[in-house]
């Protein structure tokens, strides 16, 4: 059977969520979402871990190199920094951030990406494997948990392969996203474009217009889709309103300390804005700047800090809606901070680093982890194994996207057996679920 | 005049009536007045009314092409209504075009076919005698109005065709004229002339034809500047967060002419505004002080230029390529050309000798080849000081914002360029050959990536070559940034494996492409031959065949709304056979576009038609119900979602309006909300979304809900000319059977303006939706408020606010009055002074179509409004 008649099987069975292409049309009132939200920051460009929170201080010889050279030159002055129970590099604002958002914290050292290329890292890291076609873990929690919202995946970037579950939205400027709330009013005059009853008879016309075009059964695929998530935005549209209960009065700005182009913020708050109102499930978040294969630390000490600024931004944004709304949005927070790979363990000519496939990744939620660090590196940055009690060994399994990827999805509530069947993932020798 | 394709020509479907008669002579007869009675009519000829009629063309526009001349040159000066008396004919034609067709309408309505047997003595009388022989295509296209108005069309023949390429004979495309119809409105912004119809039905060679004339002209020029842009995305230093010059000023002694223009243009406003607020103003446009108008000027002077020299050197690249292609230059020159497009704005600062003839310093649009003379390879060190006349040019590959926006570092070492290269100009992906996990340890020990025997050697023997001919340039774009001498950094200068004259890294494979040496005069050397290793690398490119095959892909995503498909890599995935069928028939075709591109001396034109035949751009149907070829041809065809600026054209194309406000330069769809829309900054986003979401859903009912009542408002406003109601009049009464085959025969052209269809099905559904907002309406009036029921207004708009009486929202409708343009005789506004209720063609003169008691018109605003949100507006 084919992916798509497997959907469709699924859906039929009720063994899927109504909520992507494959499904029926939403019509029904959809109530709003209030179960976990997931958020996902993809620090772009491959991160320097070493100086973040796998921190290292010693020297390492490079290949073909005479001599010893330091891994990273903060280490000249400073020594390794822990706090709530993770070590940290003394590096950019890392402090305040582990040391006001470590308890929330769960970092997974030793991700091994397995390559060092872009693109086939970022498909690797965030969606469990090198091939195309996989769904990130937004889009599957956006499938699985948000049927019939209008905003169910917000994604502003990154790795956001949805697989035909769902469609995802990009929503950037909160000036103009108020004439999108309501359609029907003018921005001047009259109260409105059409009266109810006049609308009620539109409605029931596209209705019956949508049912006779996806009963055309020679229609090709590609514009019977199309039809489908026409009405299925639709469908969600009215929904859009709850916005203006959420929308804020000053924007989050989108320039960082140096006055230079850091939308971060902004993404965030938006997206958050709209969690708050109930109509989306994930999003993705982008934060620039990591690929410093020049003047690495200078560069990446700006990207680290704006980083930290977008972490506490989140949770302090999170926590001001929750007093103004009631919403819980600190408590139903997930996050999730990854990276394409990280930087090798040493510079290079040009004072910058360049690509190393072992990276790390960070989760966060209120109140924590049953730990605060899963796996190791050795002091030059290598993978270490882990063995089943997720301690290192040197016999033990190096952690793979796919092992991340089945942790986020048991996480966010995917992993369930429809998408295993459609999206397996090799996660052999570990199994992390126990962690969240 | 048949949509179904092949066409039958007109000959071959028009009975021939009269062939066997004995045609009366009607040469030697001369008109000596307008009652002269010639009787002899003769034995009458059937006729029959069996035309097949065209959709592509409204009875209006019909009307017009073939009764209008005839019945203006030879029927109107009896028939004119300034003619006609008291007792004078039943046909009575208004002076105006217009007009006349409701006359005419009217007439046959009432008179059937006499409309044709008076003018040929076909069986009536007809005072001014015969004045067309009955077999003439005159009578014949008068017959085909006849047929137009008492047998309205409930769907027109419009049936696709099956593709004939291999692997797609089970793909329907659409027809010829749909296909025409498509491509009007993509390319040219604009709805297809019945002749463009015609010509393309005929054969494919016409439609073939109709589509490559469609290749030229301003709206192509748009198309392919946005579709190279979401390719190369060099507008991110117009649109994205870093300006053009700022980003060139990097290096800033490298332009010294860089902020010439700019500099000056501000340095004159702020001497100007200095002026003006010291004598006591403040600059405006209508500034009582002369002195203060100036200083407004030169502002708005300064604004231009420093905006239009962002975009000049932002659009260098898509400049090269409009200017090949309009040129109709061979499409191998975008690599090849030793030339740069520069305009005004940046040919002072960059060039300043190479252009023999006069220019408008503020034309943006005038766009020449030019050289990149005003260059220094270090500080006061001029390009020409370092041996040559400009810096070298070779297409694209040496475009200063190219490199920038592809920049390089001293450890990469231009494979990210080489990288693009490969992938842009030849469609070879790299990074995909490197879809599997790599060994850690050997990424951890290789330091040279480009020695054989490792597992990176595989793509770098493809990169690092091509990475080395663009030795010359530095990492952000500079021409021998080393002091005039080679771009290598200073540390590798200062090591051991530098040799004095090297351009490139010793322990990297020599500079090339494809097994072939950039030719050297000593190893690592300079580029012999040439002035710059790119300008030889070009010329290895396009020799290359799969730059044909390339090409195509550069393409594929503006012609058909996607990437090309990939070669699945799983085979354990359900759907590998499935996926790796479609990618093999899809590697077909362009395989078989690349060998016709190069057959056609790399004529871009030939290859987007060759693409615009193909069922990946006409598919609609499907022939099998089978689910794996469904699954194989998921992503073919109709139902590509429009782009912001494609939507905005569509709208221009099929409303003839744009959704703009007064103030704006672009359309809502390209400002207010573009970003939401699908659009790009070419930074930050750079992909498109390809399925429709909440948001844009908003987007278009916004724009829905904004236009529709202004746009029928314009339609019927007294005087203005017709594109969309063009059978109706806000007198037609639905109730009635002559109204209701009016409302459905201007249901068909909306059909075919603004979907693209013919459907009888879709035709009655919407004669439905028109009859039951009419109804609900007429039910509202006659149980008015003061019974009870629902108040209505006679007018298009009304709101509470300006009701005493009444203070209920909900009654509310709104409708914008706004005069498109203030220059076409037509004056579009109210006048609410000095109506006189009682008299409705007083009524009429002050308040125009927004006066409409009959409830005629609010019907077609939900019509409109349900067909702008429709997918298959959204979509082509």
């Amino acid at each position: 059977m084919q992916r798509r008649e497997l959907l469709k099987a699924m859906v039929a069975a009720g063994m899927l969520p109504s909520a992507g292409l494959l499904s029926a049309p939403a019509r029904a009132e959809v109530t709003r979402y209030e179960g976990p939200v997931y958020l996902v920051l993809f620090a772009s460009g491959g991160w320097d871990v070493t100086s973040f929170c796998d921190p290292k201080d010693g020297l390492i010889q490079p290949s073909g190199s005479g001599s010893a050279v330091r891994i990273n030159n903060w280490s000249a002055s400073e020594p390794i920094q822990s706090a709530h129970g993770i070590d940290y590099a003394p590096f950019a604002d890392n402090a305040s951030l582990f040391t006001n958002h470590g308890n929330k914290m769960l970092v997974l050292n030793g991700l091994d990406a397995q390559t060092n290329a872009h693109s086939a890292g970022v498909r690797h890291v965030f969606s469990g494997r090198f091939a195309d076609g996989y769904p990130a873990v937004t889009a599957l929690a956006a499938a699985q948990h948000g049927a019939g919202l209008p905003l169910a995946f917000l994604s502003n970037g990154g790795y956001r392969e949805t697989a035909g579950l769902t469609s995802f939205s990009l929503m950037q400027d909160p000036s103009t996203l108020g004439n999108l709330v309501n359609t029907n009013e003018p921005q001047w005059g009259a109260h409105q474009y059409h009266r109810p009853e006049s609308l009620g008879l539109m409605d029931q016309y596209r209705q019956a217009r949508m049912d006779r075009l996806q009963a055309r059964a020679t229609l090709t695929r590609r514009l019977s889709q199309a039809s489908e998530y026409m009405e299925n935005s639709a469908a969600g549209r009215d929904q859009l309103k709850t916005l203006n209960q959420y929308l804020p009065e000053t924007s989050a700005p989108t320039v960082d300390a140096d006055g230079n182009w850091f939308p971060l913020l902004r993404q965030i708050q938006l997206s958050l804005v709209s969690m708050a109102a109930g109509l989306t499930v994930a999003a993705d978040v982008v934060h620039w700047g990591f690929d410093t294969h020049a003047n690495h630390d200078s560069e990446h000490r700006v990207a680290l800090r704006n980083l930290a600024a977008g972490v506490d931004y989140l949770w302090q944004e999170a926590a001001n809606l929750d007093s103004a709304h009631g919403t819980n949005l600190t408590g139903r927070l997930r996050v999730v901070i990854a990276s394409d790979f990280s930087r090798t363990p040493w510079y290079n000519d040009g004072a910058g680093k360049d690509h190393w496939p072992i990276g790390s990744a960070v989760l966060m939620q209120n109140g924590g982890f049953s730990r605060a660090v899963v796996g190791q590196t050795t002091a030059t940055h290598d993978a270490l194994g882990l063995d089943p009690n997720l301690e290192a060994s040197e016999t033990g399994t190096i952690l793979t996207p796919a092992h991340f990827q089945t942790l986020l999805r048991h996480w966010s509530g995917t992993n369930t057996s429809a998408y295993q069947q459609l999206f397996p993932l090799d996660d052999s020798g570990l199994d992390l679920r126990a962690l969240v | 005049m048949a949509l179904k394709g092949p066409m039958k020509t007109k000959k071959e479907f028009i009975p021939m009536r009269v062939l066997h008669k004995p045609l009366m002579v009607l040469l030697g007869l001369t008109l000596l007045g307008c009652a002269q009675d010639f009787g002899d009519v003769g034995d009458p000829v059937d006729l029959e009314l069996d035309r097949t009629l065209s959709c592509s063309e409204t009875d209006a526009e019909f009307f017009s092409r073939a009764v209008w001349p005839t019945l203006a040159g030879t029927c109107s000066s009896c028939h004119a209504a300034s003619q006609v008396g008291s007792d004078g004919p039943a046909l009575v034609l208004s002076s105006s075009e217009a007009d006349a067709y409701q006359d005419v309408r009217q007439y046959i309505a009432e008179h059937g076919d006499t409309f044709v047997r008076k003018p040929t003595l076909n069986g009536a009388g007809h005072d001014g005698g015969r004045l067309l022989e009955v077999d003439s295509d005159q009578a014949d296209d008068f017959l085909e109005m006849v047929q137009r108005v008492t047998q309205p069309i409930e769907a027109c023949e419009d049936e696709g065709v099956v593709a004939r390429e291999l692997g797609f004979d089970d793909v329907v495309n659409i027809s010829a004229s749909r296909t025409v119809r498509k491509s009007a409105i993509l390319m040219q912004g604009r709805m297809p002339t019945s002749e463009e119809v015609t010509t393309a039905q005929q054969s494919d060679v016409g439609l073939r034809t109709v589509l490559r004339s469609y290749l030229n002209g301003p709206v192509f020029e748009s198309w392919l500047k946005n579709s190279a842009n979401d390719r190369l995305l060099t507008r991110k230093y117009f649109t994205g967060q870093t300006e053009a010059q700022e980003a060139l000023a990097a290096d800033w002694y490298l332009y010294p002419g860089l902020f010439d223009r700019t500099g000056a243009a501000f340095d004159a406003a702020e001497a100007a505004e200095l002026s003006c607020v010291s004598g006591g103003g403040q600059p405006a446009q209508d500034a009582s002080e002369p002195a203060c108008q100036v200083a407004w000027q030169k502002r708005q002077l300064a604004n231009v230029t420093y905006t239009e020299t962002q975009r000049a050197i932002a659009e260098e690249p898509l400049e090269l390529i409009r200017y090949v292609v309009t040129q109709d230059r061979p499409y191998s020159e975008i690599l090849t050309a030793n030339y740069r497009m520069m305009n005004p704005f940046t040919y002072e600062i960059f060039d300043g000798e190479s252009w023999t003839s006069a220019y408008d310093r503020f034309n943006a649009e005038d766009w020449r080849p030019g050289q990149l003379r005003r260059y220094q390879v270090a500080w006061n060190q001029t390009i020409q000081s370092a041996g040559y006349d400009a810096v070298p040019a070779a297409g694209l590959l040496s475009s200063p914002v190219f490199l920038l926006r592809y920049p390089s570092t001293d450890t990469n070492r231009n494979r990210a360029r080489s990288r693009w290269t490969y992938y842009y100009f030849l469609g070879v992906d790299i990074e995909r050959l490197a879809v599997r996990a790599m060994d850690a340890e050997e990424l951890k020990n290789v330091t040279n990536p480009g020695a054989e025997g490792t597992s990176c050697f595989g793509c770098h023997q493809l990169l690092d070559p091509v990475a080395g001919a663009f030795q010359s340039w530095g990492n952000d774009s500079q021409f021998l940034a080393r002091n005039g001498q080679d771009s290598l950094p200073s540390v590798y200068v200062a090591g051991d494996e530098y040799h004095d004259g090297d351009q490139w890294y010793r322990e990297q494979l020599a500079p090339g492409f494809n097994g072939v040496d950039l030719p050297v005069s000593a190893p690592f050397g300079p580029v012999s031959g040439y002035n710059d290793g790119l300008q030889w690398l070009g010329e290895q490119l396009v020799a290359d065949p799969r730059f044909a095959t390339g090409t195509a892909k550069f393409w594929f995503p503006g012609v058909f709304g996607r990437e090309p498909l990939l070669a699945p890599s799983e085979p354990s995935d359900a759907d590998y056979a499935a996926r790796l069928q479609a990618y093999q028939d899809e590697q077909a075709l362009i395989a078989t576009w690349g060998e016709n591109f190069i057959a056609s001396g790399f004529d871009l034109k030939t290859l987007l038609v060759d693409m615009m035949m193909s069922p990946l751009y006409r598919g609609e149907q499907l022939t099998t119900a089978d689910s794996h070829r469904q699954q194989v041809l998921s992503d073919l065809g109709l139902g590509r979602l429009l782009s912001p600026e494609q939507l905005d054209r569509k709208l221009t194309a099929v409303l003839d309006v744009d959704w703009k406000r007064d103030w704006q330069n672009d359309g809502q769809l390209l400002e207010d909300y573009y970003m939401f829309y699908g659009g790009i900054d070419s930074d930050g986003i750079t992909e498109r979304p390809e399925a429709m979401n909440s948001l844009m859903y908003s987007v278009v009912d916004r724009m829905a809900n904004e236009l529709a009542c202004e746009v029928v408002l314009q339609e019927f406003w007294p005087g203005m000319p017709r594109v969309l109601f063009t059978d109706v009049t806000m007198d037609t009464d639905p109730t009635t059977e002559a109204g209701e085959a009016s409302i459905r025969q201007t249901i068909n052209n909306l059909l075919w303006r603004l979907w693209g269809v013919s459907d009888a099905e879709e035709q009655e559904a919407l004669w439905q939706l028109y009859k039951a907002i009419y109804d609900q309406r007429i039910a509202w009036r006659e149980d008015d408020d003061s019974n009870g029921g629902t108040y209505v207004s006679d007018f298009l708009g009304y709101s509470v606010q300006w009701d005493d009486y009444r203070d209920d929202e909900q009654l509310d409708e709104n409708c914008e009055v706004r005069d498109y343009d203030s220059n076409d005789g037509v004056d579009v506004s109210l006048n609410w002074d000095g109506i006189v209720w009682q008299d409705p063609e007083n009524v009429r003169a002050h308040l125009g179509s927004y006066y409409n008691p009959q409830q005629s018109l609010r019907p077609w605003v939900a019509v409109l409004t349900v067909m702008l949100t429709d997918i298959q507006f959204v979509t082509e």
